[in-house]
């Protein structure tokens, strides 16, 4: 057993507003585990970033609230920690970094003092050797001149290096977990190849978890060792990523990876999920999948399924499961590679 | 009837910043549609890939070069000949919340285009137009009164298509139509738009930055950088046999669906960021980043021209031979 | 398998056609922009009592002269400087004029020139800003320095000269508020134009061949309106006070048409031995402002776009 680093049992999160309660997370269990990369994916509204946020507990209450659940940090209960509890984990222990970097950067400050700052909030060291750890985290992320970057403005750097100083920025207290909420979404094709392999590289020399949040499932494919997918507010699926990629069972996931082109075929027809996702302000009380669901049956309408575990951790959260139901065989991604590498880490 | 129903020749748009500070958004770009294809236009952001469909659509004027549409000179029409050409080229836009005038019904979004050319004789006949146009599009008539602030994305863009849809549009420019939406729904639109390209004879510019959606979508693709076309082709041929290095760079910093594939394969990455589109000097463009680069491609720029299979490169090492 | 009840009836699995057009219903109640606007709105007590005290005054102002009894023009001289009574709710002023009856006349007076002053410089700045903005280039370039170089002096100036030039009196006071007046609006109005031009739907909209004319009155004037009908609330306070100014000095109103600054300046002669004269006006034009500014504040909040959820 991998020592756990985060666990989530059951969490539910709304948010109050004038047409009633929005039900972003419903039922929410995830683990992250030592120095592993989990992938959360779903699509927009699915809840994905509502769940890691209200770990970090940076949704202001009101309008988000708390209802049930438990979160767990090495252990340690911190579902009703105080904001001041809080700080000392934020940034310390975990810590996060966003799509548009921009935002999260003080425009008014000079990047190497916002790192420095960072590092003497949590750790009693003097203000010249923050500076010195703040200039080696700069040229850990590949900025190049770090000791004259430090006197840089945020707008003085490019969308990419941004990124990089704020990757700069969460790993500079060697946090346990990384939390990456759509980190490349915002960059181009290029940047973001180079942005993934610095997380990875920083993930393997720190051992650090890292929990990226994303849409994209090529990110997916590349980053994730465990991938839990969202949907409506649930997870769906959740398992080792090749799993989930090649062997889906939940329609959801095989309908997520089935409508993405591929790079080899040139058919003109995409398998498509017809529909939207269900508002949460009114969920469904069935699966939230099932009016998009090409295998809906009677009982997923009525009632929600519940988690079957098959090996290797990957649990289905879907009606099919269930010994009565019919079995079909659900399309998922097949490898390019014909000699599959059958390493352990996948 | 001219040879191809869309044909840019030379086009260059600058932008100007400042004194003696000019943003060469489009730097002589040259390429030519044929009636019903799609021609996919690729390239990161800042590449100046919209700017191309905006300048064909003549939201800006160009300040070089001609776009020939149907034989007609796009940058030269007024009055009655421009109004009619608005009619004929149509535009769906990145952004779906930015798109549709959040003051306005749907109906009325959809229905301006029919106000503006008078395409409906009565009442009666413009709602049902409109009612026509939501279910082409998948939607329902009950959404003709409904704002845009509650619709979903997906919903949105389709909205936008039923806009454009509504004058009868030949050819319509695609800016960026579906990377603002989800993956599942991405699907439902790339499959609409080739739908209704069959049922209604339509011709598309398709600018996007996703590879793989450009491969499945056009039957010729271009790739830009900084302003330039630097490689076009059949679209498999330019998949499958990538000449340029920024392509092959490009093809290999794109994530794909295969989690195995995607950690067997080496990560060539690109250096560096695009550099700045202001005032570029006369030289390769991609010159700065690429691991090919010698003396000449920092002293000349290199042309587009066919390899021949109607493959265009625009690479000293590829027209060469270097090795 | 685990939790799973297995005592399921049989057709439970039984296959069911999901229609896809069932998820593209949207749950949400319907709510148009103003509708939201005006929830929200609603909702904002502080706004509500400033907009209750407008309404209030406003009341007054249209009703107290129609029903009373007494003229504002009417003296008696018998009765001059009476104190409040239920006769002369506020008493009587030096000509023995009932106040009751001149301050709200007054109200009527300082109300439509506020009201007025604050409208029409905003409609003009609305069309000039406008047109500064949509076309851009020259036209731009020129009306945007005329303000600059209007602005280098204060309005007050220019009001005091306007008011010298074609005389006093309430119509006189709104032309010069509309000549000075309409440049902050324009300005502001310029900027969202600007901003609004290169968004998407406008683009759209250019593309279907809409005119100019379309443009402006069907997309941009709409979505800027929020903005200047704040702005335009907000500029009523200001103006009431301006024309309270200019008449207080003696500029704005001319007697006998009473006004809240007239008003006052009658009564800060008599200030040390009849306080209530001068007391009055005053506070009926702080309230009047406060109100104005509360009820904008509020205004502005409700169709603050970012606070929509």
């Amino acid at each position: 057993m991998q020592e756990r680093i985060l666990e989530i049992e059951d969490l539910h999160f709304s948010f109050d507003t004038y047409a009633g309660e929005v039900h972003a997370v419903r039922g929410v269990s995830l683990y992250v585990n030592k120095g592993e990369t989990l992938a959360v994916v779903g699509e927009s509204g699915c809840g994905k970033s509502v769940t890691v946020q209200s770990v970090m507990k940076l949704i202001p209450t009101p309008p988000g609230r708390l209802k049930s659940g438990k979160i767990y940090y090495c252990g340690e209960n911190i579902t009703h920690y105080s904001q001041k509890q809080m700080q000392r984990l934020r940034g310390n222990e975990m810590s996060m970094i966003f799509q548009d970097p921009m935002t999260s950067l003080n425009p008014t400050m000079r990047i190497g003092r916002q790192i420095a700052e960072g590092i003497l909030k949590h750790e009693k060291i003097s203000a010249k050797e923050a500076k010195q750890r703040a200039i080696e985290m700069l040229k850990k992320v590949g900025i190049s001149n770090p000791e004259k970057s430090y006197r840089r403005y945020p707008h003085q750097f490019s969308g990419g290096m941004r990124q990089r100083v704020m990757i700069a920025m969460a790993l500079v207290c060697n946090p346990k977990v990384l939390f990456a909420d759509e980190p490349t979404t915002a960059l181009d094709v290029t940047t973001q190849a180079q942005i993934l392999e610095l997380i990875n590289e920083l993930k393997e020399e720190l051992g650090t978890s890292v929990v990226i949040i994303t849409h994209d499932l090529g990110v997916v494919a590349r980053t994730a060792e465990r991938i839990a997918v969202m949907y409506a507010g649930k997870v769906v699926e959740t398992g080792l990523a090749r799993d989930i990629f090649y062997n889906p069972k939940h329609p959801y996931t095989s309908g997520l990876l089935e409508s993405m082109p591929s790079g080899g075929e040139t058919g003109k027809t995409l398998a498509s999920i017809p529909g939207t996702p269900p508002d949460l302000f009114a969920p469904p009380k069935g699966c939230a999948f099932a009016p998009r669901c090409r295998y809906c049956m009677k009982i997923c309408q009525e009632m929600p399924p519940e988690a079957t575990e098959l090996e290797n951790g990957h649990s289905v959260f879907c009606w099919l499961m269930h010994p009565q139901a019919p079995k079909y065989e659900l399309p998922g991604r097949k490898s390019r590679l014909k000699t599959p590498d059958l390493k352990g880490d996948l | 009837m001219a040879e191809h129903l869309l044909e840019v020749k030379g086009l260059k748009k600058y932008f100007r910043l400042g004194r003696n500070q000019v943003l060469h958004a489009v730097d002589d770009v040259s390429f030519y549609i044929d009636e019903g294809k799609t021609f996919g236009l690729v390239g990161e952001s800042g590449c100046g890939k919209t700017t191309v469909g905006r300048t064909i659509i003549r939201l800006y004027d160009a300040d070089e070069g001609k776009v020939l549409f149907d034989g007609m000179d796009v940058h030269k029409l007024k009055g009655k000949e421009y109004k009619q050409f608005t009619r004929k080229m149509q535009m769906i836009f990145q952004d779906p919340y930015a798109s549709l005038d959040p003051r306005k019904t749907v109906g009325a979004i959809i229905g301006e285009g029919l106000k503006i050319h008078r395409l409906c004789k009565t009442k009666q006949e413009y709602t049902e137009r409109i009612y026509e146009l939501l279910e082409i599009v998948g939607l329902s008539r009950e959404h003709a009164n409904r704002f845009p602030h509650e619709f979903s994305g997906g919903q949105r863009q389709r909205v936008g298509i039923a806009r454009a849809l509504a004058v009868n549009p030949k050819f319509i420019v695609c800016d960026e139509a579906i990377s603002a939406l989800d993956v599942s729904i991405q699907a439902q639109i790339i499959n609409l738009l080739v739908e209704l390209q069959e049922k209604l004879k339509l011709t598309y510019l398709f600018i996007a930055h996703d590879l793989n959606v450009v491969r499945h979508i056009s039957d010729d693709t271009a790739v830009m950088y900084l302003g330039q076309i630097i490689e076009m082709a059949e679209t498999n041929e330019l998949f499958n046999n990538p000449m340029h290095p920024y392509t092959i760079g490009l093809l290999a910093a794109a994530p794909e669906a295969d989690p195995d594939y995607e950690r067997s394969r080496p990560h060539m990455l690109m250096s560096g960021e695009v550099p700045s589109p202001i005032n570029p000097a006369p030289v390769c463009r991609f010159s700065s980043r690429c691991p090919h680069a010698r003396l000449k491609c920092t002293e000349e720029a290199p042309e587009l021209k066919d390899i021949g299979n109607n493959h265009y490169v625009a690479c000293f090492k590829i027209q060469e031979g270097w090795v | 398998m685990s939790n799973i009840p297995i005592d399921l009836p049989k057709d439970a699995f039984s296959h069911m056609n999901a229609g896809s057009t069932e998820s593209e219903i949207i749950t949400r109640p319907s709510i148009t922009f103003w509708a939201d606007a005006r929830r929200r709105l609603f909702k904002n007590k502080v706004a509500m009592i400033g907009l209750s005290i407008i309404i209030i005054i406003t009341m007054l102002a249209i009703f107290v002269p129609i029903f009373s009894q007494y003229s504002y023009t009417k003296q008696d001289l018998t009765n001059t400087n009476a104190p409040p009574s239920i006769e002369h709710p506020f008493g009587t002023d030096s000509h023995g004029r009932d106040l009751w009856v001149r301050v709200w006349v007054g109200a009527r007076v300082s109300l439509a020139v506020g009201i007025f002053g604050s409208v029409i410089p905003g409609i003009i700045g609305v069309v000039i800003g406008g047109i500064s903005g949509y076309f851009g280039g020259k036209v731009d370039m020129i009306i945007m320095r005329f303000i600059d170089i209007v602005m280098c002096v204060p309005n007050m100036i220019y009001i005091i000269l306007i008011t010298i030039y074609i005389g006093t009196g309430p119509v006189a006071l709104v032309i010069a508020f509309a000549l000075t007046g309409w440049m902050g609006t324009a300005r502001s109005v310029r900027g969202m134009i600007l901003q609004l031009k290169e968004q998407e739907f406008v683009l759209a909209s250019r593309t279907l061949g809409a005119s100019s004319a379309t443009l402006i009155f069907q997309h941009l004037i709409p979505n800027t309106l929020g903005i200047v009908v704040v702005s335009m609330t907000m500029g009523v306070p200001a103006a009431i006070f301006q024309e309270a100014f200019l008449s207080f000095i003696g500029l704005g109103i001319a007697p006998p048409i009473p006004s809240w600054g007239q008003l006052a300046n009658m009564g800060i002669s008599v200030f040390r031995v009849y306080p209530s004269q001068l007391l009055i006006p005053a506070v009926l034009i702080s309230v009047t402002m406060l109100s104005f500014n509360l009820f904008g504040d509020g205004l502005r909040d409700a169709l603050d776009p970012k606070l929509r959820m």
